[in-house]
């Protein structure tokens, strides 16, 4: 059989298993490891004659039907050669009542998969049929055992757990046997969470696989995989937009997702939605269709549970123990107790408090059942969840924007039906303002965040980068990266803090700071070009900084671009007109492109704007200090270029602006003794000076 | 001999793959040239392996004796037990070693099958009988009798013994007791003693009973329960199958390293390591392998295996390897007794050193007896090891693993 194989619009409708195989190689994202160690059991049961038992274990929408198929399709290769024989379950294998109707699976996966043997298995299976039920099993197991002649046997089945449910420990012993009386047989399956049964002593399979735990996606995970839909679909806006402010939005989502595949493909529907009025209709859709899936798994729970689930999906954040028995009516005993089932069959997880680690939280495991609950919930049809995303997604701007328009398109609408859409929508961005004001006036940071700060703050290094470790992710942002690589930079690991940095501009590549920051530190390793590099991408983030201004011209200058450097240089004193080390900075490199006039000009600046600079940044006093010796220094050495006002001018600066420091005491001097001895004839003022700077003087000032 | 590689697995391997053991299955070799013996040890010990090995080497090497391994554990009732034994034979007898005739099988078959039935199979080399007929219900006992007799009328060399491995036959017991069907179990107890007793010397017939469950919780079971005074088994050799002898779990532990691992420091310490920590338990050995391969991206050094073993101990995903240490006590003693077991396993996890009894029962509250009593099936569940100097008996953990996980976990 072959199905027909579809593009990527089938993987975004989640049948991975009709995609085309390259597609899904693509999409792999977060799932390699698994995928590799797939394929590298299925490499050895050909090869090196082992067996591997393996189940995969992952919440709907975690990507098994889509691990699956891509090891199928790997392992196709060795069905050409024809060294493995593959029985590839169909998702959903219904009716399965006892171990002969899994036997009969296989051979149906069989006829399914093979087109070419379809015509004499299906001879064979007309002989099952004929045989006394009595003897059915024992010329099924036969079948199939000629069928794979010396073959290795591989069974690829998804969801497992519902498949020994349905043999039950008799069923179980009877496939347990055959895999063991014909020992070249292996499974691949999955789950939806732990089989009971393979933990349980008195059970046939106890222990008996290797059970792997698929991974919700980290944040980088699910950037790369939406980044990854849009390259496939070629949509180059997607792909843009997720270059840039999209990245926030997909943090939010992650978040809200919490790394499930299945939501983060419903969501990249938005990214690409044509107009804002198809959103809440693809939304609803969407989730609807997957209310029914996660009906059917609260039906069947006991009535407690189904309280406890309600209330923590409804809640949206996390609650303690003592908020859901109070809140459902439970007492404590019997709460741990449930609670300890749903968390056994994966419905709640427990997570540890951050701000008392000795207390657990619960919340929804599967974020898919909080909105199937939260649709059931709401009245007007209009999901709660949808206006987190709005507000999490969209800027206040953005937010009001498309109020105001879908309140003027409802103000022209004269169909009713139409009009009751548009004023959900009005209605949604209201909400989600409003949601939006709150979540910024209550933002609450958490312990571990504000701890490191405070560290920062207090210069404890070490301290911040310990505590860094324990800051969640929603909480990393500009101030989390360029603390912690600070702190890195403090202790002296120049290479951890440009690693942190360059992390952080492939999360957040529109934070102009962080940019600025990692230009920076590649300056002070002396990666010159990487220095303009990033200083340059912090500017074209935010135009008119100062400060990247600033470092980009120190770059230049010291890569000998004085053309570049003197732009840059005068580009940040018209923003910050009185900035000493900027003037002094377009002094040098006045001076090493021998454009002497603007030089001085530049040093003059910095001398007038030295004396603030001096007072208001102790600790840069003293390189101030010798910048400012070499500026009149330069002054004193085109001496012949300053007017007679400014010299009394930079003798009074230094008396009484700089308080006659001892650092300019000699420039003092060689100020005052050319203006007595040139400007006003005093031949007596040479001789004032001591022998060495009269020569000095002589040879370096007036040039003889 | 040649290490090969051997992915790591806690499930089935081929029987060619299976490592070491020679010296055991010599041993049960010898025993069953003039006896039954009857095997037990803790699930996950490496039993089946070790069994069908046995089989699959007495038949290669044409030995005296040969050995057939039959799986019990998908046997759910009387009718079908024939069955699995008739099917096992015929593949033996395809492939040219095993002559017999299942004559009178046959005629048993035809003179109760009701006239309506017709067992075909389509294949000349497959009986078409199948006792998993209603018809056959009440005459099983005929049935199996008349299988084992068949087998005892084989066409066989000169002093050739036949062994029936019978795997999971106390597990099998005890689900048909849990099935309600006790009658059936202690019938089919007193059938395979006679059995074994008429067929012995005549027909050179052994068994090999095997399983997780001991035989003696089943028998304690009935003599509690249903007042079954019969000992079906004073007849057998008891065998505990132990851990791997050195030599055998070094060399597992090189098979299992040629699957892509690396090793980061001295191979002979990492390797001795692995064998220390698990005790030479094979399959603690590929649990600490397949551990070693997901979190160490399977590089080998003393503190990832260190790291491996307390993963082992210590995490909840990898708890139920030894959850079976708790777990079995519920599910096969009474709760009074297994109140009992659970305190002394406690106390003893405390101890690295072996502890003397009378101290033992100063520190519990509980009756002297039944404190001596539970030591005693502990040491034949092989959760304890008793040693004895002088005349006093000193009880400590089998395994230390074992003790440290009840201690960590449980105490």
């Amino acid at each position: 059989m072959v199905e027909t194989q579809q593009g990527i619009s089938t993987f975004l409708s989640f049948g991975a298993k009709s995609v085309k195989p390259e597609i899904l190689e693509e999409l792999l994202i977060g799932r390699r490891d698994d995928i590799d160690y797939l394929t590298k059991s299925v490499n050895e049961i050909v090869n090196d004659g082992a067996n591997h038992q393996i189940i995969l274990v992952g919440q709907r929408g975690m990507g098994k039907t889509h691990l699956m198929r891509v090891l199928y399709e790997r392992s196709r290769k060795f069905l050409k050669e024809e060294k493995l024989v593959i029985a590839y379950f169909s998702e959903e294998e219904y009716g399965i009542a006892g171990y002969l109707d899994f036997l009969i699976r296989i051979l149906n996966a069989f006829i399914r998969w093979n087109d070419n043997d379809k015509e004499s298995l299906e001879l064979k299976m007309d002989v099952l049929r004929e045989t006394h039920p009595g003897n059915q099993i024992d010329v099924a197991e036969k079948i199939i055992v000629e069928y794979v002649g010396s073959n290795p046997l591989l069974i690829l089945a998804e969801n497992f757990d519902t498949i020994l449910n349905a043999l039950g420990k008799d069923g179980q012993g009877k496939l347990r046997s055959f895999l063991y009386r014909h020992s070249r047989t292996s499974i691949i399956a999955t789950s939806q969470a732990l089989i009971a049964d393979l933990g349980k002593e008195d059970r046939p399979f106890y222990n008996f696989f290797t059970t792997i735990y698929l991974k919700k996606l980290t944040y980088e995970d699910s950037l790369g995989l939406l980044r990854a839909l849009a390259e496939l679909e070629k949509q180059e806006n997607v792909i843009e937009h997720l270059k840039g402010k999209g990245i926030a939005q997909v943090r939010a989502v992650h978040d809200l997702v919490k790394g499930n595949h299945r939501l983060l493909v419903t969501f990249y529907e938005f990214l690409k939605a044509d107009t804002l009025a198809s959103l809440s209709k693809i939304f609803m859709k969407t989730l609807n269709d997957l209310k029914p899936y996660y009906e059917t798994y609260i039906r069947f729970l006991p009535q407690q549970q189904q309280k406890i689930l309600h209330y923590v999906a409804l809640s949206k954040m996390p609650q303690n123990g003592t908020e859901i028995a109070k809140n459902c009516f439970i007492d404590s005993k019997t709460l741990s107790k449930q609670l300890s089932e749903l968390s056994r069959k994966n419905l709640i997880e427990s997570i540890t408090d951050p701000d008392d680690k000795r207390n657990k939280l619960y919340d929804i495991a599967e974020p898919l059942l909080r909105i199937s609950i939260e649709i059931g919930e709401h009245q007007e049809g209009i999901s709660a969840l949808f206006i987190d995303f709005l507000a999490l997604y969209y800027s206040f701007d953005e937010l009001s924007q498309q109020k105001d328009k879908f309140q003027n398109l409802y103000k022209c609408e004269t169909d009713p039906l139409l009009r009751q859409d548009l004023w959900h929508d009005v209605k949604a961005r209201e909400k989600a303002i409003h949601l939006k004001t709150q979540l910024e006036t209550n933002k609450k940071w958490s312990k571990a965040y504000l701890k490191m700060m405070e560290k920062y703050e207090n210069a404890d290094w070490k301290g911040v980068i310990k505590v860094a470790n324990n800051v969640v992710d929603i909480e990393r942002g500009k101030a989390y990266y360029s603390n912690l690589a600070y702190a890195h930079y403090g202790l002296k690991n120049l290479q951890e803090a440009l690693t942190i940095l360059e992390e952080a501009v492939e999360i957040i590549p529109d934070e102009s700071s962080l940019w600025n920051d990692l230009g920076i530190v590649y300056g002070i390793i002396g990666d010159t070009e990487n220095e303009i590099y990033a200083l340059k991408k912090a500017l074209s983030i935010q135009p008119h900084t100062e400060d990247a201004y600033f470092n980009l011209g120190m770059s230049y200058m010291n890569a000998f671009r004085y053309a570049e450097a003197i732009l840059m240089f005068e580009k940040y004193v018209e923003i910050k007109p009185n900035p000493f080390m900027a003037h002094y900075y377009l002094g040098n490199v006045y001076s090493a492109v021998e454009n002497n006039i603007k030089a001085i000009f530049s040093y003059l600046k910095a001398i007038d704007t030295g004396v603030d600079f001096t007072k208001n940044n102790l600790i840069f006093k003293q390189i101030a200090f010798l910048y400012l010796t070499q500026a009149f220094n330069f002054v004193l050495s085109n001496i012949q270029s300053i007017d007679f006002k400014d010299f009394k001018k930079l003798e009074n600066i230094i008396l009484k602006d700089y308080g006659f420091p001892p650092e300019l005491e000699i420039v003092y001097r060689y100020l005052q003794t050319y203006r007595r001895y040139v400007l006003e004839r005093d031949e007596k003022a040479l001789l004032e000076l001591p022998k060495e700077q009269r020569q000095f003087f002589v040879k370096e000032i007036l040039g003889k | 001999m040649t290490p090969y590689k051997l992915p790591p697995t806690t499930g089935p391997i081929p029987v060619a793959k299976v490592v070491g053991r020679m010296t055991e299955i010599e041993e049960i070799y010898e025993l069953t040239l003039t006896m039954s013996v009857v095997i037990s040890m803790i699930r996950r010990m490496g039993k089946t392996l070790l069994l069908q090995k046995f089989a699959h080497i007495t038949v290669k090497q044409d030995r005296k004796n040969k050995a057939i391994w039959f799986d019990l554990m998908k046997v759910n009732d009387v009718t079908e037990l024939t069955d699995s034994l008739i099917v096992e034979l015929t593949k033996h007898q395809k492939n040219g070693w095993l002559k017999v005739q299942l004559n009178r099988c046959k005629e048993l078959y035809n003179k109760f099958k009701p006239d309506d039935v017709k067992i075909s199979t389509g294949d000349p080399n497959f009986p078409d009988i199948s006792f998993k007929l209603p018809a056959f219900e009440t005459e099983w006992k005929k049935v199996l009798t008349a299988c084992i007799e068949d087998l005892a009328d084989r066409t066989a060399e000169k002093d050739e013994v036949l062994t029936l491995i019978l795997d999971e036959f106390p597990y099998m017991l005890w689900q048909w007791i849990l099935d309600g069907k006790v009658q059936d179990v202690i019938e089919l107890l007193n059938l395979f003693r006679s059995l074994r007793m008429s067929l012995q010397e005549k027909g050179k017939i052994r068994f090999i009973i095997c399983g997780s469950i001991g035989l003696d919780v089943v028998l304690s079971h009935l003599r509690k329960e249903y007042k079954y005074t019969a000992e079906p088994f004073n007849d057998t050799k008891s065998y505990v199958l132990e851990a791997m002898l050195d030599a055998d779990a070094q060399f597992l532990c090189e098979c299992l390293a040629l699957s892509d691992f690396t090793f980061i420091e001295e191979k002979s310490i990492c390797i001795k390591l692995i064998c220390e920590q698990t005790e030479n338990l094979p399959f603690y050995i590929n649990k600490i392998f397949e551990i070693l391969r997901s979190t160490s991206k399977s590089k080998i050094s003393v503190e990832n295996i260190r790291g491996a073993v307390d993963k082992l101990l210590t995490d909840v995903n990898d708890d139920d390897v030894f959850e079976q240490l708790d777990t079995r006590i519920a599910s096969y003693y009474p709760e009074e007794e297994g109140n009992l077991m659970t305190s002394v396993l406690d106390s003893l996890s405390e101890s690295k050193t072996p502890k003397d009894e009378a101290s033992i029962i100063r520190e519990l509250d509980f009756p002297p007896k039944e404190t001596k009593a539970t030591l005693r099936t502990l040491c034949k569940d092989q959760y304890l090891h008793r040693t004895v100097e002088g005349e006093t008996k000193y009880y400590q953990f089998k395994y230390n693993l074992f003790r440290k996980w009840w201690k960590l976990n449980k105490a």
